[in-house]
């Protein structure tokens, strides 16, 4: 009886193949939803996505991850580049016809910056010491101290609508609504939102820069990627992005009808150590824990040959500063065992070192992310085994991870960063960044790297900036503040009626920056 | 009647302040906090403005005053609160999911009773045939497997390997209105839990029966020449579902807890989704919203099957 229901649904439901998708409409897959379109409280990758459709900041990011003009028409600065002069464009609107001036951006930057209204990225701009109005369309930033990324992501934070937030209470902002009814100056505009299912986007006709070609854009929030390799192999959708190395696997190269992007992104996946315990101060303890891991079978195994061997700490997907010009860790296991031998661990009974009587043992953690995380502890765990160094997995959930990683709780850390256009790391490396203070939770310290941090800061030259970051990863490599794994490819699917300019296509959020310019075939 | 309904009414009020008690309590004391804003990035936060954003949430305060203020906003203004993550009220939130779990919950149980009842009839008029023998050994052998593996076993036969139906999701692109494409995408989980809560149903139903079966009344009804079909169905089975609208309400924690699991495994975006993102974001009022929402369910399940029973069954009276 069950076979019977089941044959009948089936074959009722089969002929949903093959829709047709109309002519003025973008089909876009994402694989989750926003909790809010509020710039104030988006700390997720969806949110910043479908934000810059709605909203646009005074300063965008331009095909090389240069700033580039955007709501501000130019800016300059004072020999100490304490005070900033920014110009604005005129005769700019809002979705909703209010037109912006030099208000919005002094409401804006007053927002952010006010510790009531709780935006989670305030202390990243909390140099900026004082917005004002010189005149409708020319404002003043006053810095507490330079800050070589002002420009680049102090000034690229999305411009609030002052007639409507300007009436909340601070501390109102979270529950105000904002964050489902958005109302931007950019392409498009948000005309309709169903929870975890779907996101439709009209352009702007107002919009400053010139309409929008495509006229609409419906984002699919698609839950399982198994579904949106069908969909797009279906022909029910025009652009898949972020594609799972899973899903990228079936879908490579063999559909006619498909467009593939494939680019370096700006992530990268590494294990962090706690540099406070005796055992990972020593830098030929972790040196060992790199030559000994095995990464090209890694990459070429459980990834598929889909990453790149991470060999410092600024990934592959940022060619502007990425230097590959440092001390490299081939897979190496006797190199690795000889640093382990000269740091006084010998092999003890077991197969675990040991010195003074105590194991080389700690213990990696893991948040519980699915089977490839699994997979790669356990990789890990089978080389460093190999070397003669014992390493016991502990998987957690999210939050608690979270915890135990901010409270510097933790020997080893599966983790990783990036998504930002700048090498800048002076919040994760620095001495002066232990948690609570910042985000260095491995403890790790080197004054020589503190001090090329500080430099690139307070360093606005392009060409003394590249010489300061590139001595960075020369000093990082050589003193490895993290057991790095591999840098991750950004993967996109787009049909074939879609029109864009590869060249200009950015990976990951950015991939959306051109939207404006992309068309439809007929 | 309607004393025996107030009674029962104003009993359920302090199980719910203890439920409710006991639910905050765990989760204000499981490691890990809100997540969702305060996540690790958000370091770059002063730790001024840190405090303040406990502050704004409640969060600075220990679990049994958050407790006192999410009570009192409930009571006080009927206020489920609003979510951590996004900012909205929760019971918008749950509102806007429950649709769909309702929808799952009521397909699988349409697909339950359609078969528990006859094969349990069966089973029982045709007491130890091997027809009998068999459903007892399908009840028993489904009866212990855990909903979440065979909702994987079902979504690898199913779909991944048959592809009759999709593997997971509500609608397909396009199809957010269609039901026939909703019923399509819930086939699986429905039948999924109807499995596992079949073999109470069956063993139920056949007990029920052989009771019902001794009855002078239905000795009588055959000694008046009554054929088989009409003994069986209209005097017997009338008495044996009593027993069966019982089990309605009672079976109902175990269908919800099921349905929450199979919604995260098929990645249907109803309230188990809700809550299970919930509880990993620690976003306690969308959690707490939906406990109190399922165990006053729960509740309701209950009383509504002691009315329901006494309405069926004359016999029994509560005052």
């Amino acid at each position: 009886m069950l076979l019977v229901v089941f044959a009948l649904a089936g074959t009722a439901g089969c002929s949903s193949a093959q829709a047709h998708l109309p002519a003025d409409t973008l089909v876009a897959l994402e694989a989750g939803d926003a909790p809010t379109l509020s710039p104030l409280y988006s700390t997720n990758y969806y949110s910043t996505v479908y934000e810059n459709l709605v909203m646009d900041p005074l300063v965008n990011v331009g095909g090389h991850f240069q700033p580039i003009p955007w709501l501000a028409t130019s800016w300059s600065s004072g020999p100490a580049h304490l005070h900033w002069t920014v110009h604005l464009r005129r005769g700019v609107t809002f979705s909703d016809g209010a037109p912006f001036t030099s208000k919005d951006v002094v409401f804006s930057y007053d927002t952010y910056l006010n510790p009531k209204v709780g935006f989670p990225y305030q202390g990243q701009f909390a140099y900026i010491k004082k917005v004002t109005a010189l005149g409708p369309y020319t404002v003043r930033f006053d810095l507490s101290q330079t800050n070589a990324l002002f420009v680049a992501e102090g000034l690229n934070l999305p411009i609030l609508p002052q007639h409507i937030l300007g009436k909340i209470p601070p501390a109102q902002m979270h529950s105000s609504g904002f964050g489902e009814h958005p109302v931007g100056t950019g392409p498009y505009t948000l005309v309709r939102w169903r929870h975890d299912d779907e996101l439709i986007f009209q352009r702007n006709p107002h919009w400053w820069h010139g309409l929008p070609r495509i006229p609409r854009i419906e984002i699919r929030v698609v839950l399982n990627s198994q579904s949106e390799s069908e969909a797009m192999e279906n022909g029910n959708a025009d652009f898949y992005d972020g594609i799972p190395t899973s899903s990228y696997a079936l879908l490579r190269g063999d559909d006619p009808n498909l467009t593939y992007v494939h680019l370096p992104d700006l992530y990268s996946v590494f294990l962090e150590t706690n540099d406070a315990l005796p055992g990972l101060r020593d830098v030929r303890v972790r040196q060992a824990m790199i030559y000994g891991w095995d990464r090209e079978a890694l990459v070429k195994g459980l990834l598929h040959g889909d990453a790149i061997v991470a060999t410092g700490i600024v990934p592959h997907g940022l060619p502007e500063w990425y230097d590959p010009n440092v001390k490299r860790y081939p897979y190496d296991p006797a190199k690795a065992r000889a640093l382990l031998e000269a740091a006084g661990w010998r092999m003890g009974s077991g197969g675990v070192r040991e010195r003074d009587g105590k194991p080389l043992r700690f213990t990696l953690l893991m948040p519980n992310a699915g089977a490839a995380a699994a997979d790669l502890g356990a990789d890990y765990q089978a080389d460093m085994r190999a070397i003669g160094i014992a390493i016991d997995v502990k998987m957690l959930d999210y939050a608690t991870f979270i915890e135990d990683l901010d409270k510097s709780d933790f020997q080893i850390a599966y983790t990783g960063w990036g998504g930002t256009t700048d090498p800048d790391e002076f919040t994760f490396l620095d001495s002066s960044q232990f948690p609570p203070t910042g985000n260095n939770a491995g403890h790790y310290v080197n004054h020589a790297v503190d001090r090329v941090l500080r430099a690139g800061l307070r360093e606005l030259n392009p060409v003394k900036r590249k010489a300061l970051y590139d001595r960075m990863q020369v000093l990082t490599a050589e003193d490895p503040p993290v057991i790095w794994a591999y840098d991750v490819y950004y993967r996109a699917a787009f049909s074939k009626r879609v029109e864009f300019n590869g060249a200009h296509l950015l990976p990951d959020q950015y991939i959306w920056n051109n939207v404006w310019d992309w068309s439809l075939r007929p | 009647m309607t004393t025996y309904i107030v009674r029962r009414v104003l009993g359920a009020i302090p199980l719910l302040l203890v439920i409710t008690l006991i639910s905050y309590a765990l989760m204000g004391l499981a490691p890990g906090g809100p997540t969702a804003l305060l996540t690790r990035e958000a370091h770059a936060m002063t730790p001024a403005a840190r405090e303040q954003m406990l502050a704004m949430l409640g969060l600075n305060r220990p679990w049994y005053v958050q407790y006192f203020y999410w009570l009192s906003a409930l009571v006080l203004h009927g206020n489920l609160g609003t979510s951590y993550v996004d900012g909205r009220p929760v019971l918008e939130k749950i509102l806007e999911k429950l649709p769909i779990t309702v929808e799952l919950l009521g397909l699988s149980q349409l697909l339950t009773l359609a078969i528990a009842i006859p094969v349990g009839v069966r089973s029982a008029v045709r007491r130890n045939s091997l027809f009998d023998h068999a459903a007892t050994v399908v009840a028993f052998a489904t009866y212990g497997i855990p909903v979440f593996w065979l909702g994987l076993m079902m979504i690898d036969l199913f779909a991944l390997h048959l592809h009759w139906f999709p593997a997971s999701g509500y609608a397909s692109l396009g199809h957010a209105h269609d039901p026939l494409d909703h019923l399509r995408h819930l086939i699986l989980p429905a039948v999924t839990l109807s499995i596992v809560s079949l073999a109470g149903w069956i063993r139920y139903q056949r007990g029920a029966m052989l009771n019902v079966l001794d009855e002078p009344y239905v000795r009588t009804a055959r000694s008046k020449g009554l054929s088989e079909r009409v003994v069986i169905y209209r005097h017997a089975l009338r008495n044996a579902l009593i027993p069966t609208l019982t089990l309605l309400g009672l079976t109902l924690p175990a269908l919800v807890g099921g349905a929450y699991f199979l919604e995260y495994v098929f990645s249907i975006p109803g309230m188990g989704y809700l809550y299970l993102t919930a509880v990993f974001e620690r976003d306690y009022p969308t959690v707490m919203g939906i406990t109190l929402l399922t165990a006053v369910l729960v509740v309701l399940g209950n009383l509504l099957a002691d009315i329901a029973y006494a309405v069926a069954d004359p016999r029994v009276r509560y005052d």
